[in-house]
């Protein structure tokens, strides 16, 4: 038997959780491509083209717009604004969609997560979102207009990803012995990703093609990983690294924010010295982007 | 008061909207195409990985997806050929 998605409560966990200071400016307000009015504009794109747009519910128009548009389809909450949790047990469409952005013919062993696991993961990902609705709550709404699912599975050595053509989904791989902090790093961190699939989808970024942004002389050091990889790799490293000094700051953890920006700066450099691999919109983002991380290196200085 | 626009103005904006929207078409037109062949995988490595582990992963994932490149390289090579 199928087992239904559980649907994130919104309330019945933040009685005793309180929320973070807002530390600053919204983090959403300064990349273009996870401005919300930014998102929408190129969420209204896509439902247009798919022919799904209906003006009183971008949501429901932008995820059933994906679902027609994408070969991997998802289960998204049709009646309001939540994000499902999938565990994929006995879920054949979700296991598919696992083994594809796992990059794996089959499931690891133990993937699945136990009851236990399961209760404890939904109660880190409830205060994980809390703590980004108490950081920043136009990203939290923005993120719950294009975000249908996260499924859960483990696979040793991973924490969790996403992958270009099943934009809408994010795979969540971390221990529910971590913190709601890192679940709530680990949402951020993938919906970067998705705002960057959606706005590439839309406006085009990349000039090259991945093959070729992955031949040696295209390569470039990765602000999160901090190993050589392909130029539109590293490219989403390089926004994932600026929205988490943001995201640490608000939530007034200098250190961890601090530890995020030098690996970002070399591969800000690295990124425009190569500005053949990206179009005129890539590289009107990357200006964006180097601006804004220097302007960090001056508030970490002073 | 404000100036009413011109039909001028009203014709250009218009042709501004359909231009904007024929580009948009165009660009999920290819994103889809090029992504259905040659994913975009962007997994996370664990926070306790260590680094040159970490860059394995990375390595195994990335020696999975080269078939998947090759496609894309013939239907972006195509694509491009196409494009007028």
């Amino acid at each position: 038997m199928r087992r239904r998605n559980v649907a994130a409560p919104d309330h019945d966990l933040r009685r005793d959780f309180i929320l973070p200071p807002m530390g600053g400016a919204r983090l959403s307000s300064k990349l273009t491509p996870i401005k919300p009015g930014w998102i929408y504009q190129n969420a209204q794109a896509v439902c247009e083209y798919a022919g799904t747009w209906e003006a009183t519910n971008l949501r429901n128009s932008y995820l059933t717009a994906l679902n027609s548009l994408q070969k991997y389809k998802f289960e998204f909450d049709r009646d309001g604004t939540r994000i499902l949790l999938n565990f994929a047990y006995g879920d054949e469409q979700a296991q598919d969609t696992l083994r594809h952005i796992m990059t794996a013919d089959t499931l690891p062993p133990g993937w699945q997560f136990t009851l236990k696991e399961q209760q404890e993961a939904t109660e880190r990902t409830v205060r994980a979102l809390e703590i980004i609705r108490g950081v920043d709550p136009d990203l939290y709404s923005s993120l719950h207009t294009i975000m249908g699912t996260l499924v859960f599975a483990h696979r040793n050595g991973f924490d969790g990803g996403s992958v270009s053509d099943v934009i809408g989904l994010i795979w969540v791989g971390l221990s529910p012995s971590r913190s709601e902090t890192d679940y709530a790093e680990l949402i951020t961190h993938e919906y970067v990703h998705h705002c960057l699939f959606l706005d590439d989808m839309v406006n085009g970024i990349f000039e090259a093609s991945a093959p070729r942004m992955g031949e040696e002389d295209a390569l470039v050091t990765s602000a999160i990983l901090k190993t050589r990889r392909p130029y539109d790799k590293a490219f989403h490293s390089a926004f994932v690294s600026l929205m988490l000094i943001d995201f640490y700051t608000a939530l007034e953890m200098p250190a961890k924010a601090h530890s995020f920006l030098d690996p970002l700066l070399v591969t800000a450099r690295e990124l425009c010295s190569k500005p053949q691999f990206l179009r005129e919109h890539g590289n009107s983002l990357l200006d964006e982007l180097s601006s804004l991380a220097e302007s960090r290196t001056l508030s970490a200085a002073t | 008061m404000t100036e009413r626009p011109s039909e001028e103005d009203v014709r250009q904006a218009a042709e501004l909207a359909e231009a904007s929207a024929e580009l948009a078409a165009r660009n999920i037109s290819r994103y889809l195409e090029v992504h259905k062949a040659g994913p975009m995988g962007l997994n996370m490595v664990a926070h306790e990985t260590e680094v040159t582990e970490a860059a394995q992963l990375s390595a195994d994932l990335a020696a999975k997806n080269i078939s998947r490149y090759r496609e894309v390289s013939e239907i972006t090579r195509r694509m491009q050929d196409e494009t007028p």
